[in-house]
């Protein structure tokens, strides 16, 4: 698990209760603090608003959470993460899930970390409601910090 | 209840689009599906679950298929982690 909340405190990339008007906004806004942090070229960015454009929101993956992400190819520099909250949750045009005021985002640098680490760590925390429901209150960003810390001790214990 | 062990052969494993194709195609049988890696089991509608194996080609799993319509959900689970069921949009999509 050293990966998911290691990775997303060493770069800085976590980011609260921002506004953002639509889903493209939201991914803009998280993709923009990955190419900051040197995590993907600002193509990344690009990539992960054409595949909703393309593919649809396939991506929102639990009530409320998007885990925006393209392919390695289409810029990863280093695999790490971004997380994002939003102040008002906006649509993305999955019904099931729909309103989303959480997002992760993720770049592997290869597939095998994409699908080995990336998706299982990603889920993991999804599926922690919660740890999601403290994430999604968090108003600060060492706030959010501490609930992933607690949530990576919980994970390491087996108490998930 | 049947049981078949299944070598992943789909090159994309079961990461988030295909695991959400995956879902949608469980969600279309009255039978309860559950796929199995290691010691992790998933309910086959269950997307996070799913994402949480960490499914990639060439694993072995376990599929367990139990209801009325077993022997289809059977056949068409193993169709798709054989990457017999092409998934629409097959190109040029995110990983």
């Amino acid at each position: 698990m050293a990966g998911f909340v290691a990775r997303v405190v060493a770069s800085g990339t976590i980011s609260v209760k921002q506004a953002a008007s639509d889903w493209e906004a939201a991914v803009q806004l998280g993709g923009d603090m990955m190419v900051k942090a040197g995590l993907v070229e600002p193509s990344y960015v690009q990539a992960m608003i054409e595949n909703h454009k393309t593919i649809g929101p396939y991506y929102v993956i639990a009530p409320g959470i998007a885990m925006p992400h393209a392919k390695p190819e289409n810029g990863v520099l280093k695999t790490g993460y971004a997380v994002v909250t939003l102040a008002n949750p906006v649509e993305f045009g999955d019904e099931e899930n729909d309103p989303v005021d959480i997002l992760i985002f993720a770049g592997a640098v290869n597939r095998e970390e994409h699908n080995e680490e990336v998706v299982p760590q990603v889920a993991e925390l999804c599926d922690s409601e919660a740890y999601v429901q403290r994430l999604r209150e968090a108003d600060s960003t060492a706030a959010a910090v501490a609930v992933l810390r607690d949530f990576e001790k919980a994970f390491e214990a087996g108490e998930l | 209840m049947i049981e078949e062990m299944i070598h992943v052969a789909s090159e994309e494993g079961l990461h988030t689009r295909p695991a959400n194709s995956f879902v949608k195609l469980a969600k279309g049988f009255s039978s309860k599906i559950t796929i199995s890696k290691g010691d992790k089991s998933a309910t086959g509608t269950s997307l996070l679950k799913i994402m949480k194996l960490g499914v990639v080609q060439g694993d072995a799993v376990k599929v367990t298929c139990e209801g009325e319509d077993e022997a289809q959900a059977m056949d068409v689970v193993r169709a798709f982690l054989l990457g017999e069921t092409p998934s629409s949009g097959e190109e040029e999509t995110a990983s």
